[in-house]
């Protein structure tokens, strides 16, 4: 057992007005030291940074008939139409070859222009004219690829949208098969495919 | 904030490029791009993991307490002495804390904690004496559902959880010291079958995380000493700051308040010392508390995330004499993967 102590005689003054005299102390402190935060990279920039890459494996797994490719055999061009947030995200696959072509990415302003591409990639902003469009190009062997909910049941080809935090890829063979593409079976185990 | 939930969360992701600049991610497999995270995880975390997902973790928690209120304001151990033969003079407590989370889906993740706690108390009699007492083992172990009502995990904006949990009463309430009964708040469990209702509410930027929570703790029963621990209710509301996507201060505020022991352990004299009094222990108090959050977006230790935090009360009302909160630490790891 220790020594005997004396009781300490003093009682405090009262605790909140120390605690909030503490409180503006701590707060002052933090707020003085915090750094200027870094610049911020938005989530919607890695989104298409992730879409374009699932697009280049996409085109890895696609056959084109051989007519289609005939204006310029070397390359495979991807038309970019309507507003595309982060388009230079997609732009990252322009240069790039798959199986001996060049990946050229260039922007459309009409789907009628689009028939000379291979690959058609649609942004959110013409989702009231996602029917129409893929109209235009159905007797096309283009790949229709897009972002809106339900395009791979309106008639589009490949849909690519941000599910629970993940790119979900949904694939419509039906159609793709319509406009003589070839969907590697590699790459439907990956998707949803419709119609189902 | 983490430490609120009781949990953290990190996963697998590429780091945003810091310029700007596009990244290049053909390189990776499609395998691989469909399993990345469209909103990258960094430092602010989320709360809740999708389907799929496991975390691990240790928390350690230490309280100290080293002064005597009634009320609002300090009493001496002198003026606690006047009325009853022994006075506490300090306490600590703490608290390692072993986590384990699973989310079954996206909308759902279920969690469980094992506490064990170690609470030491020093007292000083009238006669001069300073016995200390000892208590440790393991605690009432928490179960607890959070539903996802709004919003996704992962996804930035708003979300709302629900929480749902109960605790099991394995912690003891027979804890003794020279083979006598030990104070109520050196127990280690409730002895009783608890309730743990309660919402969560969270926000997120690119650049902040803000939340705010209520969480209750409700008694069932009576426990094997005669009497129920008073219900317990907890308000927070934290903020954090990304500084890097490994780093980021956080801030918050946290209120406690509990009511008083219904019954009472009849090996408890309450004339005797004011922590056996049933009906002195209830309060309230608001704790300000600051953290340091750390975590690894890349390399062998990804998925790694560091908390360590410090607080004190600036507001506590007590039922007493009893012994009030000086300041608080808490240090956490935790490690996700699915």
């Amino acid at each position: 057992m220790a020594a005997p102590r004396k009781p300490n005689l003093q009682a405090r003054r009262p605790r909140c007005l120390s605690g909030l005299f503490g409180l503006a102390c701590v707060i002052t402190l933090f707020f003085g030291w915090v750094p200027t935060p870094c610049a911020a990279q938005t989530g919607t920039q890695h989104e298409y940074e992730l879409k374009a890459g699932v697009l280049f494996h996409i085109i890895e797994y696609v056959q084109w008939p051989t007519t289609s490719l005939s204006n310029n055999p070397t390359a495979i061009q991807i038309g970019l139409l309507g507003e595309i947030p982060f388009a230079d995200a997609l732009e990252v696959l322009n240069g790039k070859t798959i199986q001996g072509r060049e990946l050229v990415v260039k922007h459309v302003s009409e789907a009628q222009a689009a028939d000379r591409c291979q690959v058609l990639f649609i942004g959110a902003s013409e989702k009231t004219r996602i029917s129409e469009i893929v109209a235009k190009v159905k007797d096309h062997p283009v790949l229709t690829v897009s972002e809106v909910e339900g395009f791979a049941e309106q008639g589009g080809m490949v849909n690519l949208i941000a599910g629970p935090n993940r790119i979900i890829m949904e694939i419509n063979r039906e159609v793709a098969g319509k406009a003589r593409l070839g969907i590697s079976s590699q790459l439907l185990k990956l998707a949803k495919v419709f119609p189902r | 904030m983490a430490s609120i939930l009781g949990f953290s969360h990190a996963r697998a992701e590429l780091a945003p490029a810091p310029s700007g600049k596009p990244q290049d991610l053909t390189g990776l497999s499609l395998e691989e791009l469909l399993d990345e995270e469209v909103t990258p995880i960094n430092v602010l975390g989320s709360h809740t993991h999708l389907k799929g997902g496991f975390m691990v973790g240790y928390r350690y928690m230490y309280m100290n307490m080293g002064h005597n209120q009634d009320g609002t304001h300090d009493v001496s151990e002198q003026q606690v002495l006047a009325r009853y033969p022994v006075v506490h003079t300090s306490m600590d407590m703490e608290m390692h804390m072993a986590e384990l989370m699973y989310a079954p889906a996206d909308w759902a993740t279920v969690m469980a904690m094992v506490p064990y706690g170690v609470n030491t108390m020093h007292h000083l009699t009238a006669t001069g004496e300073t016995p200390t007492a000892h208590s440790s083992g393991v605690g009432d172990l928490s179960f607890m559902g959070l539903f996802n009502v709004l919003g996704t995990p992962g996804q930035t904006g708003h979300h709302l959880v629900l929480n749902a949990g109960f605790t099991a009463p394995t912690g003891a309430i027979d804890a003794k010291s020279a083979g006598k009964q030990l104070e109520y708040n050196m127990q280690l469990g409730s002895g009783t079958w608890d309730l743990l209702p309660g919402i969560t509410y969270l926000g997120d930027s690119e650049l902040f995380s803000w939340g705010a929570q209520a969480l209750g703790t409700v008694r069932l029963g009576m426990n094997d000493r005669d009497y129920r621990l008073g219900d317990r209710y907890r308000l927070s509301a934290w903020t954090q700051l990304k500084v890097t996507d490994w780093f980021g201060p956080s801030v918050r505020l946290d209120w406690h308040a509990w009511s008083k022991v219904h019954g009472a352990d009849p090996a408890m004299d309450p004339n005797r010392n004011p922590a056996f009094d049933a009906t002195k222990q209830y309060g309230e108090r608001l704790d300000f508390v600051m953290g340091l959050n750390f975590y690894v977006p890349k390399g062998v230790l990804k998925g790694n995330r560091f908390s360590l935090e410090g607080g004190l009360p600036v507001y506590q009302n007590l039922g007493g004499p009893t012994i009030g909160v000086d300041w608080l630490i808490t240090a956490a790891w935790s490690y996700s993967f699915r």
